[in-house]
């Protein structure tokens, strides 16, 4: 069965002078679906997440994120994405509301549309008691609940999610987690990378990048049985270290 | 529109709870009028004097006397000889040493020529100088005096007797300012320079800090449009400068009763044009810079080279001339020009138009030099 | 030891790989040098000028070619009427207006005097007050020349002068000791206060906290490099004023050294006691600006001298070391002074330097307590 292509990415190349960062990646993202980016540290995550996402642009190769072409348009994509990075960036110096009203409004909702929707948000977190303090004073995890619900705010087609749970405890994280499947039950296509392996396999598929290509992509359970390891941390140990070292 | 108003609001509350800026916003004028603007002065108020005597005579006391008659020359010292007297020059403790020779008195009898000698401090050429022609002007007036009063008048020259010597003199007169009061001089090149360091300084800050905390990431990735956001912050520092400006002008006249002969709309006018200027060079220099003391370090340079080279100290008119051309992409100068035509001698727009075009001219480009730089990317 | 040095070379490293830094410098001494040494001038250079010339005799063309001739002005414009002196000088094309009354020749010689006007631009005091001086001048010689056939019999003064220790009368000799104070306080203690509140705010300090070095090492490990940059663009601002503005070192140049060195002790003491009072970099520059680079352009007497300023700058400046290190380098540099006559300066220069560097070491001390609980 064909399903609904959310990502398109054919033959990305992103060089940086002589070095090449992404080379020829070729994946697809379908409607819905929780998909894992991994790698090791410098693999190329993260400049390939930045040319999905219009940050940057592809040296060659195509790229459609949400049906718009990354090279061509990138500003159109960032109306129908969601993102939310590693280095936590909501404005400390606001108060959790007035974080959520500016997202809200830079994306184009009056503040009617904003109040109703804050409010229930608010309600759902159990943040009711701290709309009006100041993100400088809420705890890690707490602020990281809260970008991701920023990020979403808006209802996007697709939200990236740049290793979102790094430093936080395990129980914020699967709370986290629970965000994320319920994000995902509600249509909007999750695209998350992690060090994490065991919040890996909670993913429908996964892929797995190594010196800027991707040398796995499928469900966690069918990878498992490909390379008949035990778990994906396993795996990923096994295939996803750079040629060099593994020598 | 509207989410440049969300933006707005954004701005609006973070400098709000930003308590250190808000002080710097309303002491800085502050200061700087109260404390600059009174001391910068070329105007001299005293001139420490030594006097080596060698004639003891009634002619060379009252020379001495006419010369600490006025308001600036005091005699500190009455040293013996000359190297004492240059001693003095070298540890500070006089300004100007005058050598009177043993026959000064029989010379100004007619017997020999009258000579004087004069040592001055010149590591301040201005102030030598200025003293010089003084005290060349008091011998001049002493001379005649003496010519007067021992009545060696050539028969033909009707003038001396009425108290002159033959010839022209001239009368000055000093417009806009009679007094040659130097506050009124410095007050507005002093709102230049204020308008200029909040502005630039400010916006910078705030533009970069966002670069280092990692929110602008998050609005990079955003739809927002670059110029929405470069306006949004335009704004905010555009109002703060012009606050600032009006809250200077006000010490300045409560304090020093400044005059103000021109438009204030005029005036609010090309400051605004100026801020524009100022505004968009500060965020070209962010484009530059990934840290606030990265920041701080071009802007301090270029705004340093802004204000020393237009004039506020000294007139545009005697810089050489690759110092005038820099000039012509100097917003500083413009307005200093400017705030000086018409707060103190009333120039309206006729006569302030050029500059007010260059100026604008200006504005446009390092704006859009600014947004061209401006990368909504990596 | 070991680890102090390699701390040391790694702070020398963070330095020279930004070039932004490299600009402050070394672009900010050059600059400030060829900028005071070429474009501030206080003396006075092609002013425009405007006649309004009533008498169109012997006496006022002379006069007005005499004038045109001084390098110091020009005649931008020929008037025909009062009325249109304040129109050109709200144009701001003119420095100052000549009027020369009608038939001057004619009176001179009858009456033996006459008297011509000069209207200058008060709202540039310094400027319309050279100018007026230097106008007075030219008339008063051609006025003595004219007289000269009757005055030769008199007892006239002869006053000669002597210009000491900047004959050529130049403006730079005065600014050149104040741009190397400038230059100091900015790298000494507005880098070091910078330096130092950064790695506070990027927590890096409590990195190097919990390592082995102890925090005197740490504190010696950033403004080490600061201490060395300082003396280099001392070397740096010296060489410059002799080889471009031909003005050498007069007195002895260890001496001079070594005031400078005294300088740089206090200025990066003060960069300590700022860094140890705030945790911003905002806040840390908005503070070295405001206490120091303010005093130093002025109450250092470096432009502007503090004899001419309001008494209470005179008693204010004295609690602060720019005016005594001013003095201290103007009188070695430029006077040829030696340490005979700068003792005074100098040991209210190490007094200070003293009392800021306990103040900050006890300060930063319980500071860095605090933090590195």
């Amino acid at each position: 069965m064909e399903r609904d292509k959310v990502i398109e990415v054919k033959d990305l190349v992103k060089r940086f002078g002589t070095f090449t960062a992404n080379d020829h990646l070729t994946f697809d993202v379908w409607r819905g679906e929780i998909f894992g980016f991994l790698g090791a540290n410098g693999a190329g995550k993260t400049t390939a997440i930045r040319i999905l996402c219009g940050l940057s642009r592809p040296t060659s190769g195509r790229v459609m994120v949400a049906g718009i072409d990354a090279s061509q348009k990138p500003e159109e994509i960032k109306k129908r994405i969601g993102y939310m990075s590693q280095r936590f960036s909501l404005y400390e110096d606001l108060t959790v509301s007035e974080n959520i009203e500016l997202y809200g409004g830079i994306y184009g909702m009056s503040m009617k549309e904003i109040v109703p929707r804050r409010e229930a948000l608010l309600e759902k977190l159990s943040f009711t008691s701290y709309g009006d303090m100041l993100i400088r004073a809420l705890p890690l995890g707490l602020k990281q609940k809260l970008a991701f619900s920023v990020a979403i705010f808006h209802d996007p087609e697709i939200v990236f999610l740049d290793e979102p749970t790094s430093g936080v405890d395990p129980i914020t994280r699967r709370q986290f987690w629970e965000m994320i499947y319920e994000t995902a039950s509600r249509g909007i296509t999750v695209f998350v990378t992690t060090h994490y392996m065991d919040e890996a396999s909670y993913c429908d598929r996964i892929s797995i990048m190594s010196e800027g290509r991707i040398v796995a992509l499928d469900s966690p359970s069918a990878l498992l049985r490909q390379y008949g390891t035990a778990s994906v941390e396993e795996l990923f140990v096994k295939i996803a270290r750079p040629q060099k070292i593994r020598e | 529109m509207k989410k440049l108003l969300f933006l707005l609001r954004k701005e609006f509350r973070q400098i709000r709870r930003n308590r250190f800026m808000i002080r710097a916003i309303i002491a800085v004028p502050i200061l700087q009028m109260l404390i600059f603007v009174p001391a910068i002065t070329f105007e001299i108020k005293r001139i420490d004097l030594a006097v080596i005597d060698n004639d003891r005579s009634q002619a060379s006391r009252e020379l001495v006397s006419k010369l600490t008659g006025s308001s600036f020359f005091v005699v500190t010292a009455t040293p013996a000889t000359v190297t004492e007297a240059e001693s003095m020059l070298l540890s500070g403790d006089a300004d100007i040493a005058l050598v009177i020779p043993p026959d000064f008195s029989r010379g100004l009898a007619g017997v020999t020529t009258p000579r004087l000698q004069v040592l001055a401090d010149a590591v301040n050429a201005s102030t030598a100088q200025l003293s010089w022609s003084y005290i060349t002007s008091v011998i001049r007036d002493f001379n005649r005096e003496v010519i007067i009063s021992t009545g060696m008048i050539p028969a033909n020259m009707a003038a001396i007797r009425t108290g002159s010597l033959p010839g022209i003199s001239v009368s000055p007169r000093y417009w806009y300012n009679p007094k040659l009061n130097y506050k009124y001089y410095m007050l507005p090149g002093m709102l230049v320079i204020l308008i200029t360091v909040i502005g630039l300084m400010m916006i910078g800050f705030n533009l970069v800090r966002e670069k280092e905390s990692g929110t602008i990431e998050q609005i990079n990735v955003t739809p927002i449009m670059k110029w929405q956001l470069i306006v949004s912050r335009i704004i905010l520092f555009f109002i703060i400068g012009l606050f600032d400006l009006a809250l200077g002008l006000g010490i300045g006249w409560l304090a020093f009763n400044i005059p103000f002969e021109g438009s204030l709309l005029l005036f609010f006018a090309c400051a605004a044009i100026f801020l524009v200027a100022v505004l968009g060079l500060a965020l070209f220099f962010s484009t530059m810079a990934s840290t606030q003391q990265q920041f701080l370090f071009i802007a301090f340079f270029f705004v340093m080279v802004f204000i020393l080279m237009s004039g506020i100290f000294t007139p545009t008119e005697s810089m050489p001339l690759w110092a005038q051309q820099f000039n012509l992409v100097n917003p500083v100068a413009y307005l200093m020009r400017i705030n000086r035509m018409v707060m103190l001698k009333g120039s309206g727009f006729s006569e302030i138009m050029r500059d007010m075009a260059m100026l604008t001219i200006l504005a446009l480009s390092y704006l859009s030099l600014a947004i061209r730089a401006y990368r909504k990317r990596a | 030891m070991k680890r102090l040095m390699a701390f040391v070379r790694k702070e020398f490293l963070h330095i020279f790989r930004d070039f932004r830094t490299l600009i402050i410098l070394f672009g900010i001494p050059a600059a400030q040098i060829l900028i005071f040494g070429y474009a501030v001038r206080t003396d006075l250079k092609d002013a425009g000028i405007a006649v309004l010339d009533n008498a169109r005799d012997g006496v006022s063309k002379e006069l007005i070619q005499k004038i045109e001739a001084s390098e110091f002005f020009y005649v931008k414009r020929y008037l025909a009427s009062y009325e249109e002196i304040d129109a050109a000088f709200r144009q701001g094309e003119i420095k100052a207006a000549i009027i020369f009354p009608g038939q001057i020749a004619a009176s001179v010689a009858r009456e033996g005097s006459a008297t011509i006007g000069i209207i200058a631009d008060g709202s540039e005091p310094n400027t319309a007050s050279l100018v007026t001086g230097y106008i007075t001048g030219i008339v008063n010689d051609y006025s003595s020349s004219l007289a000269s056939a009757v005055t030769s019999s008199l007892p006239l003064i002869v006053p000669e002068v002597r210009m000491y220790f900047n004959p050529g009368l130049k403006s730079h000799f005065m600014f050149i000791p104040g741009v190397i104070t400038l230059i100091l306080i900015l790298i000494c203690a507005l880098m070091t206060s910078v330096t130092i509140v950064r790695e506070k705010e990027y927590g890096t300090m409590e990195v190097l906290l919990v390592s082995p070095l102890k925090p005197w090492q740490i504190i010696i490990g950033k403004v080490t490099p600061y201490f060395f940059l300082s003396l280099v663009n001392v070397i740096v601002i010296l060489l410059m004023t002799w080889f471009v503005f031909g003005l050498p070192v007069r007195g002895s140049i260890p001496l001079l050294i070594a005031g400078c060195m005294l300088y740089i002790l206090l200025g990066l003491s003060f960069g300590i006691l700022v860094s140890a009072s705030t945790s911003k970099t905002e806040n840390a520059v908005f503070i070295s600006l405001l206490t120091l680079m303010l005093p130093t352009i002025l109450l250092s007497g470096f432009i502007f001298p503090i004899e001419n300023m309001p008494k209470v700058y005179d008693y204010v400046s004295m609690a602060l070391p720019p005016r005594w290190f001013v003095g201290i380098i103007r009188a070695i540099m430029i006077k040829g002074a030696g340490f005979g006559y700068i003792w005074k300066e100098t040991a209210i220069l190490a007094g200070m330097t003293l009392l800021i560097m306990v103040i900050s070491a006890r300060r930063f001390k319980t500071r860095l307590g605090e933090e590195g609980r």
